[in-house]
């Protein structure tokens, strides 16, 4: 089902949601960045402002369009494998209680590499064992995504096939047209709400507007990488040079594992009471390139930064296709953009790919 | 859906020292699963976490593992007596897949902690010895005390297990090999076609012990090792034991050679 809506029916567009019993997450503008935040009506959604990302930098702006931005630092991951869950609560005589919380979110104003990144942390939670916490937070989602017409100078996700514009995987995909939104429903539930917004029949000169408005970002993507062979190609500079290189720069601060949406690592703490009459063992994100990560009796197998940024890009680009079937990277340029000495993941893959 | 994280009870019922730094411990765990030679479990001290052992042998009436002093949960765990309390979960990981090779020869191969693993292989073949040819058991360690289990090395001979021993450094009255497992490779009399390799040790003397199996023209297919890794959570999501584009938790711990050819023996991978 498609649809041609006012702009202000976007507005109800949220409070539908919020009616139908969901927590609404959208992108909000706070302290100069755009976040993903739960809201309580369309009035806080970041409108009319865009954002400049390169290397290391972040700036958001005025703009004319609504939507013409794409993300800041903060992804879905922190939603559905939120930064600390507890696990279970343990008493000393080893009674335990799981404690699982269910949560219905909407995902508001999300993108084609937001889309991709829940079907990659799907196959992570429940494609083999599974999570229940992820699931309890998972079960039941609905996603409102857009179509990227302003994408970020770090965005390359053309290269990965995630978008600039939604494929599927959604039950609303949205393009915002010069005065009015162009609303697809794939989804029964999508169906459902749409029907509820006021709207006409798109015509042809609409679907040429979006052709255009496609074309327009595809062309301003600057960054790519190129996936062809890339798994068994990286497999091939397990001992290049450039791991070095980029240890000279790299903090092993692990910035990028943190913003970056589908990185899932966690460790497990026990976190005890004073009198020791309960424990709480609780997860919470831990990041490879931490020197403790993968240490065994005392000693890291990955001593080295290089080997850590070894580890990070090739989970990425070559081993996540062994252990899930697909990359592990959605191309949403946030590990770029947020790297305080502007590492820059593209370029590294490309002198891999050019070394030797 | 079960939270994976959820523990067994398990009751101490004994502890045997088996050298100044390692315990082995009996533990009885109600309703446990079956399992096969080379899993492992999770064991949980209260209040300071788990660390992932191996189950070390194949008996059904209590869960044994011999656990070596590295951490704080091992610390914790050799202050552990008959009747204490402590979380088990499990077992984990694929396994030595030795009732594949039903008729043919093995040569298992274990270093220190390492024989841990391989003596389930040994006691299941035991169980079932005229389905296999001849079998070897190679055993390395440090020093004398280094060598586990030694009160059982008779019966296993007993049963048809061809033994042999070396260690690093001779002490008291060690008058056996000493050297590295793979010296005693030329006392080892199979045919490489018809012939399985088993191994768990320490990371190099494994990839020495594959060169071996290789050289003897042992199919790498047919040769198994078993990998060691940082684990926290045992079901492939906490990223830990990733060892380049597998999980050793579930994909391991043991791998066939050809599975991890191109990243074991890379260093710091």
């Amino acid at each position: 089902m498609e649809k041609v809506v006012p702009k202000p029916e976007m507005g109800r567009l949220v409070d539908l949601l919020l009616e139908r019993g969901y927590r609404v997450v959208a992108p909000v503008l706070k302290e100069g960045v755009i976040l993903f935040e739960e809201v309580g009506s369309f009035s806080q959604v970041a409108r009319c402002v865009t954002e400049k990302q390169d290397r290391g930098h972040y700036r958001v702006e005025k703009a004319e369009e609504w939507f013409g931005y794409v993300h800041g630092p903060n992804s879905l991951k922190h939603f559905l494998h939120p930064p600390k869950t507890d696990l279970l609560k343990v008493k000393p005589d080893l009674s335990q209680e799981v404690p699982i919380e269910r949560k219905r979110y909407a995902f508001f104003g999300i993108r084609g590499c937001d889309i991709a990144s829940l079907r990659i942390l799907d196959k992570v939670f429940l494609g083999g064992f599974q999570d229940p916490y992820y699931a309890g937070l998972r079960e039941g989602t609905f996603t409102v995504a857009f179509n990227c017409t302003r994408p970020a100078r770090t965005c390359f996700c053309a290269s990965v096939g995630t978008g600039p514009f939604v494929r599927g995987g959604s039950d609303l995909i949205i393009t915002e047209l010069r005065d009015s939104f162009l609303i697809r429903a794939t989804t029964d539930e999508g169906k459902d709400v749409l029907e509820e917004l006021d709207g006409r029949e798109p015509k042809q000169r609409d679907y040429d507007e979006e052709k255009e408005l496609e074309e327009r970002s595809l062309s301003a993507m600057v960054r790519r990488v190129d996936t062809r062979d890339l798994p068994s190609k990286l497999l091939e500079k397990l001992e290049s040079d450039v791991w070095e290189d980029v240890a000279r720069r790299c903090l092993a601060c692990g910035s990028c594992a943190m913003v970056c949406p589908t990185c899932f690592c966690y460790e497990v703490v026990d976190d005890i009471t004073l009198d020791g009459s309960g424990s709480v063992r609780f997860r919470r994100w831990d990041v490879c390139f931490r020197e403790e990560f993968s240490t065994i009796h005392g000693n890291p197998i990955r001593k080295s930064v290089a080997s850590r940024y070894r580890q990070w890009l090739l989970h990425k680009f070559s081993y996540w296709v062994g252990q899930f079937g697909e990359l592990g990277c959605v191309g949403c340029g946030r590990c770029i953009t947020w790297c305080p000495v502007g590492i820059d993941i593209t370029e590294e893959v490309k002198r891999l790919l050019s070394d030797g | 859906m079960d939270s994976p994280f959820l523990l067994r009870k398990g009751v101490i019922k004994e502890v045997i020292p088996e050298n100044e730094n390692t315990k082995r411990f009996l533990i009885e765990v109600e309703e446990f699963p079956p399992f096969k030679p080379g899993q492992f479990n999770m064991l949980y001290v209260y209040g300071q976490g788990e660390v992932p052992i191996s189950i070390s042998s194949m008996r059904r009436d209590l869960v044994e593992h011999t656990v070596r002093l590295v951490g704080e949960v091992t610390e914790d765990l050799f202050s552990m007596k008959g009747g204490n309390i402590i979380g088990v979960r499990g077992p984990y990981g694929s396994h030595f897949p030795v009732e594949l090779f039903r008729g043919f020869d093995l040569v298992l191969v274990a270093g220190g902690l390492g024989l841990a693993d391989i003596k389930p292989v040994v006691e299941y073949v035991i169980g079932r010895r005229e389905d296999y040819g001849r079998v070897y058991l190679l055993v390395g360690a440090k020093n004398p005390a280094g060598l586990l289990y030694r009160e059982r090395y008779g019966e296993w001979m007993d049963e048809g297990i061809d033994l042999l021993l070396t260690v690093d450094r001779p002490e008291g009255s060690w008058e056996g090999h000493v050297g590295v497992v793979t010296d005693l490779f030329e006392f080892v009399d199979v045919d490489p076609q018809r012939t399985v390799g088993m191994m768990c040790g320490p990371e190099v003397m494994m990839y020495f012990t594959v060169r071996k199996f290789l050289e003897m023209g042992v199919e790498e297919s047919r040769i198994f090792l078993s990998v060691e890794r940082h684990m926290k959570c045992a079901v492939g999501t906490c990223g830990h034991c990733q060892f380049g584009y597998t999980f050793v938790c579930k994909d391991g711990p043991v791998f066939p050679y050809s599975r991890i050819k191109s990243i074991f023996g890379v260093r710091e991978l």
